[in-house]
Formats: structure tokens, sequence, C-alpha cells
């Protein structure tokens, strides 16, 4: 029956595939009717065949003798030539291998590359090599690679040059990609070295990022110049000697840096590196080189004739991206006319860039932090001539969108929004909305009218930050709801000199201003500031950011710092202690690089909060922050309850209580409530991809998964780079039978043992126990870099049901007080199969979740 | 004797259905292959990726002496490769796995073929696994891809080793694409 069964899965399959939508599923439908496993075959193969574009395409064949090729090169290391002493061999390549050697001579480090036998094999061969190599060896620019010599000893040939430690830009890029002030900085110094060249007559034309070093100082070297040149001669004259090559259409090299011209085989002049500096610009940005496709033919095929998508991603501005399209352009008439042109152009793009930039300068930030504490200010006084007028307001307050094109400005964007937020929800007969779609109504005219019925408020506050010749400027209106009419619009230059004279005249005017419509204790709240050193205050705000994106474990490197420098400049910044306690409690998470033990994060944590407290008792933060210290670390569940009531009664408008407190009360099994402060804290912090996953965390803890995927899906939608939120999902996969998903998840963003344990559970899960007991091995490697909890493989065993040994793990956690050990005891369905084991109790016992 | 009489000799027998020729002539081909990729790669170009099915047609009309075999036997030729490429690229791509698991504090050299054999290397594994399992249930079709993919033989040669039409070998090819797409799919 197999066999007449397979015979006709095939012919149908083949019948489906010549034809196409409606007629192919009437046909289906007729063919397999009532079959419904023959119909599922035959669509699935249909599906893989048709998702499968590329497949096999490409012959592995090639691949195989490049690499037996490699294999087979002779190694000099240990060798002595000259007076080098070979020391180890750095890389190979089509014209020669690459060995780091000792010059006995001047007792310094040079790099030797040996060349090949057919570019010095005949006279005329290597008279062109010489040429070319000394040419280029003329060239002195910081950013060539010098060349010492060429040399001829003992039948080798061999240039000798600097050895430059570092990594290629192919290594780099791979990793990831470029911030932009990054890529603008290589590709300066990259044209700055073509320009020089080209100066002396000489054209690269192999510019690529595997021909381009950067030093660990973020030098730029580029590498091999004109010596291409005296390949490809090397190569017309091998192949007018070997018709048979060129008529079999041999293409040679790494064809994707090639421009047109040099592909269809013409006249190169300087603009084709030009064209090749533009895709390894565009890689930097994109992270992808634009043209790459899954095979060389098709890659040549993108050059010579597929445009740029006209869509930028990953916010590259457009004055970059025009660059990068004029270098790329098809017709060389129609790229910059030299590279010295392109490196002007680039050393504008980089003082666009650098004048505003702000995340790398406190000096900076102090400008920008000034600025938006008195804005929140001006608005409010904008806001009280309003509320004067009788009515109590429902205000919306939008996010105000950062439209600069610069991505180092969020952060004044969403400082700014969180301000207002948090000075507006203060106010008694006053209802603040902060609305969470951020996308939604980011850049795009909003109909006040409209979205004002959508949200149900009366007053919208809108705002953008926008570039200008002048500079950067904030431009802000209040309108009303009702008719759409602008109660306040307001334009103020981010400009420093000027900012401090407003500061000045404004705030008075404000505060007079306000005086009779306001309680004094709302005035207080409104003058109240935290602390009086606007730069304390800036490096509190960024240190916020970073730890609203704490989901990248990155970042709470970088909260940590932000919150230490702002202690530092103001120590009686209570906020900023209890920032870094917060940051500090969540230090012993595994994913986190600079994970720290649990004791020693707990006493971090404590003492920056205690800290915190001591300064002002009456502050909210600080007590979330001993909660979060109680929670994760001391198990004390009722002590960190309470923590989180007391900061709730000091600050109601407080989000991360609610967070804190919302995972709490699902720890302990009370979801409903747990839902409500979720998405109380969600309406406070709109912006916390951790706040926004907080809600879907809780219906997959309470198993359900059919309501916890749509949120996450959401939420993936709006942080697709995030690999904490691609990681939960992967989770509710495996709790859903989506194996295979997840784990193409879990490879995809494993990043040291970050996504490990998920991955091994999923392969045990999925029948690879092998590949299972891999990541056992894994973990343990890890953990000898840094502290990796026991948890994690006993995650791995759970899912190879290796159950004694989970418990083992799982009680070495406990041992250790792993932070994280709670919730997956409490409520997490990978749990499930321990359950009902008498010592999953005693382990329940242990964090204190069961009574002793 | 000399490779070249050797070698077809060895393929004239084969041809003829002499099972055991074929045993004789992998380790001399592969031989074969290693001193071709030697040779043709190391001096033909700076760049090092080049297309070496051609090479490898070179290398048939050097090995074999045309005058005392059918065209067709350069298919055959192509299709022993191919089995050999398979085996070596396997052994590669698990080197190369187990280095990049294994860590080792060796440094790994960055040609450009590692770089790419990197890239594909858990590829390959899973398609020799499916194929493997493929094999079972459609030992030509599984022929054809081997050929196809590994060898880089063309549909015109692959047709002519396996003795069937052009159109049974796109076929089956584009059966075991989808076949193979699909099982990897659901590995992965």
């Amino acid at each position: 029956m197999r066999n007449k069964n397979r015979h006709q899965v095939e012919s149908i399959f083949h019948a489906a595939l010549a034809l196409g939508g409606s007629e192919r599923i009437s046909f289906l439908t007729e063919k397999c009717s009532g079959d419904s496993a023959l119909l599922s075959e035959v669509e699935s193969l249909l599906s893989a065949f048709e998702s499968g574009s590329g497949f096999l395409e490409d012959p592995a064949f090639d691949l195989g003798m490049n690499l037996l090729a490699e294999e087979s090169e002779q190694d000099l290391t240990g060798e002595k030539i000259g007076f080098y002493e070979i020391k180890e061999k750095l890389g190979g390549g089509g014209m020669g291998d690459v060995y780091l050697a000792e010059d006995t001579r001047l007792n310094r480090r040079v790099a030797l590359k040996f060349l090949k036998k057919t570019f010095t094999g005949d006279k005329w061969a290597k008279r062109q090599f010489m040429k070319e190599a000394q040419a280029a060896a003329m060239l002195e620019h910081p950013n060539i690679c010098a060349v010492h010599s060429i040399e001829e000893v003992g039948g080798h040939n061999f240039i000798a040059m600097q050895y430059i430690e570092g990594k290629t830009l192919a290594q780099v890029v791979a990793e990831k990609r470029l911030p932009l002030e990054t890529a603008l900085s290589v590709a300066h110094q990259i044209v700055s070295a073509v320009a020089v060249a080209h100066s002396h007559g000489i054209i690269h034309r192999d510019i690529k990022p595997g021909n381009i070093m950067i030093t660990s100082e973020g030098l730029v070297k580029v590498l091999d110049f004109g010596l291409a040149k005296v390949v490809e001669q090397q190569q017309k004259r091998a192949d007018e000697n070997i018709s048979q090559f060129s008529q079999n259409g041999l293409i040679f090299g790494t064809v994707a840096y090639m421009s047109p011209e040099q592909l269809r085989g013409e006249r190169l002049d300087y603009r084709s590196d030009i064209f090749s500096v533009g895709i390894v610009f565009r890689e930097m940005l994109e992270g992808k080189n634009p043209f790459r496709r899954s095979s060389q033919a098709e890659t040549i095929a993108a050059i010579l004739s597929d445009e740029l998508p006209a869509e930028t991603e990953n916010g590259i501005p457009d004055t970059v991206d025009a660059t990068v399209r004029k270098c790329l352009n098809k017709s060389k008439d129609k790229r910059f006319d030299s590279a010295a042109e392109l490196q002007l152009e680039i050393e504008n793009l980089r003082d666009g860039v650098t004048v505003a930039s702000a995340s790398n300068s406190v000096a900076r930030i102090y400008r920008y932090a000034a600025f938006i504490l008195l804005f929140v200010l001006a608005l409010g006084a904008a806001l009280f001539l309003y509320l004067r007028s009788g009515k109590i307001p429902r205000l919306a307050v939008l996010p105000i969108a950062n439209e600069s094109r610069q991505t180092d400005k969020d952060y004044i964007s969403e400082g700014l929004t969180a301000s207002l937020i948090e000075k507006f929800s203060h106010l008694s007969g006053l209802k603040v909305i902060a609305q969470p779609i951020v996308s939604q109504y980011k850049s795009q005219p909003v109909d006040p009218r409209s979205v004002g019925a959508e949200l149900d408020v009366d007053v919208l506050l809108l705002g953008k930050i926008i570039q200008k010749e002048s500079g950067l400027a904030l431009q802000v209106d209040l309108l009303s709801a009702a008719d759409g009419t602008a109660l306040f619009t307001k334009e103020y230059a981010v400009d420093e000199a000027r900012l401090i004279e407003i500061h000045q005249n404004l705030a008075s005017q404000i505060i007079a201003e306000l005086t009779p419509s306001l309680s004094e204790d709302e005035k207080k709240r409104l003058e109240k500031r935290q602390t009086n050193d606007p730069e304390a205050y800036a490096l509190y705000l960024t240190g916020r950011y970073w730890w609203n994106r704490r989901d990248d474990p990155k970042n709470m490197e970088k909260a940590i710092d932000f919150f230490t420098k702002a202690t530092e400049a103001d120590p009686a910044y209570a906020l900023a202690w209890a920032g870094l306690a917060d940051s500090y409690a969540l230090s012993n998470t595994s994913s986190f690089e600079r994970v720290m033990t649990a004791t020693d994060a707990a006493r971090n944590a404590k003492a920056a909060a205690k800290e915190a407290i001591k300064i002002d008792s009456n502050l909210a933060p600080p007590h979330v922050s001993l909660g979060i210290i109680k929670s994760r670390y001391d198990w004390d569940w009722l002590g960190a309850e309470n923590d989180f009531k007391k900061s709730i009664s000091l600050d109601p408008e407080y989000a991360p209580a609610y967070f804190w407190y919302s995972r709490l009360l699902a720890l302990t099994g009370r979801y409903d409530e747990a839902l409500a402060y979720a998405d109380k804290a969600r309406e406070l912090e709109p912006f916390s991809v951790t706040s926004q996953l907080n809600k879907a965390h809780i219906y997959f803890y309470s198993r359900n998964f059919d309501l916890a995927e749509p949120l996450y899906t959401d939420v993936f939608s709006r942080n697709p780079g995030s690999a904490k939120v691609q990681n939960d999902l992967a989770w509710l996969y495996l709790q859903t039978d989506r194996t295979k998903e997840a784990i193409a998840i879990f490879e995809k963003i494993r990043r040291g043992d970050y996504g490990l344990a998920g991955l091994g559970y999923a392969y045990a899960r999925s029948g690879r126990s092998n590949d299972a007991r891999r990541i056992i091995g894994e973990l343990d490697r890890v953990s000898k870099e840094k502290p990796v909890s026991a948890q994690e493989k006993a995650i791995v065993y759970i899912g190879l049901n290796e159950i004694d040994t989970a418990f083992e793990h799982l009680t070495r956690a406990c041992n250790e007080r792993y932070a994280a050990l709670p919730q997956l005891l409490a409520h997490d369905p990978l749990t499930d199969p321990l359950r009902t084991d008498a010592r999953f109790a005693e382990l329940l016992r242990c964090v204190n979740l069961l009574p002793n | 004797m000399q490779p070249t009489s050797e070698i077809t000799e060895l393929l004239i027998d084969w041809s003829n259905g002499d099972k055991e020729a074929l045993d004789r002539l992998f380790p001399l081909i592969e031989k074969e292959l290693h001193r071709l990729a030697h040779y043709f790669v190391r001096n033909a170009h700076p760049d090092n990726t080049l297309q070496t099915t051609a090479l490898i047609n070179e290398t048939y009309i050097k090995l074999v002496d045309q005058n005392r075999v059918q065209w067709q036997n350069r298919a055959h030729f192509f299709a022993i490769s191919a089995r050999i490429m398979r085996r070596i690229l396997l052994q590669y791509a698990r080197r190369g796995r187990r280095q990049k698991r294994g860590g080792g504090a060796r440094k790994v050299l960055l040609t450009e073929a590692a770089l790419v054999l990197a890239k594909r290397s858990d590829d390959l594994i899973l398609l020799d696994d499916a194929l493997k399992n493929f094999e079972k249930l459609h030992e030509r079709k599984s022929r054809v891809v081997e050929m196809r993919y590994f060898g880089g033989l063309s549909v015109e040669e692959t047709a002519a080793v396996l003795k069937v039409s052009e159109i049974t070998v796109m076929r089956d090819w584009k059966f075991a694409k989808a076949w193979l797409a699909r099982q990897i799919g659901n590995a992965k």
C-alpha cells in the first residue's frame, strides 16, 4: 500500500506543481478527495518546494575543492626564511598564505604574505608583480597597512608588511552591524586610504571587508593595495593559455564587492573602488551585503541590475543613505567623482551626527537634561492655565516622537515623555493617560478629535524632536480634543546657550502663574526635584532608559554604569541610588553578562537601597528596590509584599511597584490580581519591554497559552530585536508542541549561556538527546568563565526526563539561592512533571513557598 | 600502470558491470581530487572561490583516454567524484562543528572556504541525514541529488549515468528537493 501511495503522491505533486492558485486547490481537492492524509502529504511537499527557493541550487562540489586546496597547502610555521622566523599561520587566501613572523634583524613582528608561484613563476609575471607591489609599497598613510619590503628568499616570494593585531571588518560585521557613528568613522578611514592610493594612481580593485583590518583602538587598516591588479593580469594570461577554462566561463574571486563594470570585465577607473566602498559601507550599517545572494550567479545579477530597496532599515539617516546610494549607482558617471569627494561628504555626515550626539558625552547630556526639566515646568504652566478655566480634563500624553533621525536621541524623547507623565499624574483633578501604543501615533499626523475620542480624553499633548538647520528643536502642541484647537503651541530650540536664559525667566513666571490653582502639596511636588544637579539628572535618565531596556542583558550593564555615575555626580540623589539598587537586584540573572552571585547582588542592592531610604524615607522607589531584593534573594514573600504596598501608598503612580507586585502575586497564585496590577504598571510605564511582557507571562504561567500568544507576538512585533521576547516566545512554543520553531529561535538568540538551557531542553524534547547532552557540556564550559546556576542544567535534565539528576541540580540551585528558582518552581509549566514527587515539596519549602 | 590508463580501465570495467572496479576507482579518484584541488586552486586565483566543476571536466580529459571510452563514462567519473565529495564535505562539516563546539584554544584559520563552510556545515549535516532517509524510500532520486548537488553534474550528465531520460531526472530533482526541504525543515 505504501508503494502505491508513494507513487500517487508523486504524480499528484508533479501535476499540482504545474498549476497555480485556485486551479491547484481544486485539483488537489479532487485528486485527494476524502483522503486527508494524502492531501496533507502533497500539500506539505508543495509548500516545502515553494518556500525552499535556492535550496540545493549551488553545488557544494566547488566548496569541497576549495577546502581540499586549502588543506593541502604547505604550512611554513616554524621555518626560518632569511631573517624571518615564521611563528604562526594567520590566514590563507587565493593569493597566498599569510604568516606572523619575527624579523630577527629589527626585532619586530611582521606579517609575511607568500605569493603563489603563478604570480612569480615566469619573468613576465615577476616583473609585473614587483612593479605593482613596489608601487603599493610607496603608499604611506595611517589607514594603509605599510609594506616593509618585497623579498625573494630561497624560492619563496613574499611581501613583508606591518603586522596588525585586530579583526577583519568581515569578522566585526559578522558579529553585529555597526552603530552609525562607528560605521561613519570606519568608512571615513577606508575612503581616506583609498583617496591616497588614487592620488598615486593605484586602484585597489578588491575592497572588501576581508581586506580591511580594525585594530582594538578602532584604527582601520586597508590591506593589499594594487595586488589585485597583478592577479587579474595573471588570470587573463592563464585564461588565454587554457582555452577550456574561459569557455567554461569560470568566474573567479569574491564577486560580492565588485562593481558592475568590474564584473563585465571592463577597464576600471577609480570609481570602481567607490562602488566597492559603498557596499562595505552599507554592509556595516545593515549587517549584510545588499547584493549577496545564495549563489554567485545571483549575486552577480544583483550587482548588475538590482536596485537597493527603497526603504532603509535600522534608522539610517536619509543623508547617509543618499551617500551610500550615490556610491552604489550602477553607472559610474553618477557616483562620486573621486574618493576625495566622498571623503568630504562623509566628513559632513559625521559632523551632522556628532554635533548633536549625546550618548557619549556627559556635557551634551547635560544640555538635554536641563532642557527637559525646563520644558516640564513650562508645559505645566500652560496646562494649568487651561485647568483654571474650571474644567477637569483628561489628558493623554502621546509619546514624544524623535524625528531627528538620530536614534541616540531616543532617550531625550522618552525621558521627556516619562517626566511629563510623572509630573502630571500627581496633580489632582487631572487624569493622565499614557498611551502605550507607541508606534501608532508616532510620526504621523494626528487628528486630535478622533484620537481624543478613541482614548476618551479632553486634551492631547503632542511633541516631537526634529532636526532643523540650526540644530535640534522640540515642537509641542497641547490640543483640545473637542475642537482640535491648540491650547498651547511652542517650539523650543534645544540650544544650550538659550536654555539657561529661558530657564531663569520662565521658571519664576510659571510658579507665579500656577500658585492660585494649586494646593501647597501639589505645588511642592511640581517644583520638587530630586537633584539640583542637571548632570546627575541626565545620567539618571539615561540609566532609566537602559533599565527600561533590560531585556537585553548588555543594557543592564549600561544602566549600572549610568546610575553609578549619577550617584557620583550627586551622592544625595536618592532616585539614582534606587536605580542602582534595582539594577544590582537583577544582577544574578544568568543571561546577564557580568553576572553576580546571589550574595553579591543582594549585598550591593541592599546597600544602595538603604542609602536611598536614608536620604529620603518617603520616596517610593527604594521601597520597591527592597521588595525586589526580598523577593529575589531573601525569598521573604510577605516582607516583599509589604514593601510594594508601602511604595504604592507613598506614590500611587510609581509603575515598578505595580510591576513587581504583579509578579509576586502571580508567583503566589493570585493571577487575577496580578493581571490588574500588570495593566496598571503597563499604563504608567508604556516603554518598558518587560512591563509589556508581564501580562503575557501571567497568562503563560496560569496556563492560558492561547491568551498569552497574541500578547507575546504583539510585543515581538514591536521589539523584533529583543532576544528576551523571542526567548519567551520560544518557551510558549515548547508548551504548545512547536518544538521545531522553538529550537530555531533558541539557536538564533543563544549567546554565551543565554538561551542555552532552553535549547538543550528543546533538543531533548524533540528526541535529540545527544544534542541536549552537548548543551550540558557547553553549560559546564561556560560555567568556568562565569557563574552559571545549576538550574540551567536542571532544565535540560528535565527535558531528558532524568528526574533524579534534575532534582539534584535544582537542590543545588536552591543552595546557591538562585534568584530565578522560585519562579520556576512556583508555576513554570516546565516543572510540571516533577510536581508530584516528594522532593518537589522539599524544594518549594526551600524557597519558602510551602510552610515548614 | 599510469593512473590515466588505470582509471580508464576501471571505468570501462565498471560500466561493463564489474562492481568491484568501483571500489578500486574510489581511492584513485579521491587522490586525483586532492592533487587537482591543490594544483588548480592554489595556482589559479587570488580569491579562491572558483567554480571547480569545470576543473573536474579538465581532469577527466587529462586522466581518461578519450579514444577508449564512450562519452557517458565522463558522467560516471563525475558520479564517483560526487560520492567522494559528499563524504569529504561531511568530514569537513563534522570537524567544523566539533571545532565550533569544542572551542579549542587553537586559532581557526580564516580562509574564505572555511568561512563558507562554517556557515553551511550544519546544513550539510542535516542534508546528509535527510538524504540517508530519502535513500531508503527513493534510491534513484537520492542519487540524482548526490550527483547534482555534491557533484555539480548537469541534468544531461545525471541522466546518462542513471540511464533514464532527462525529464525523469528533472522530476526526480524537483520531488527530491521538496521532500528534503520538508525533512530538513522538520528537523530544524
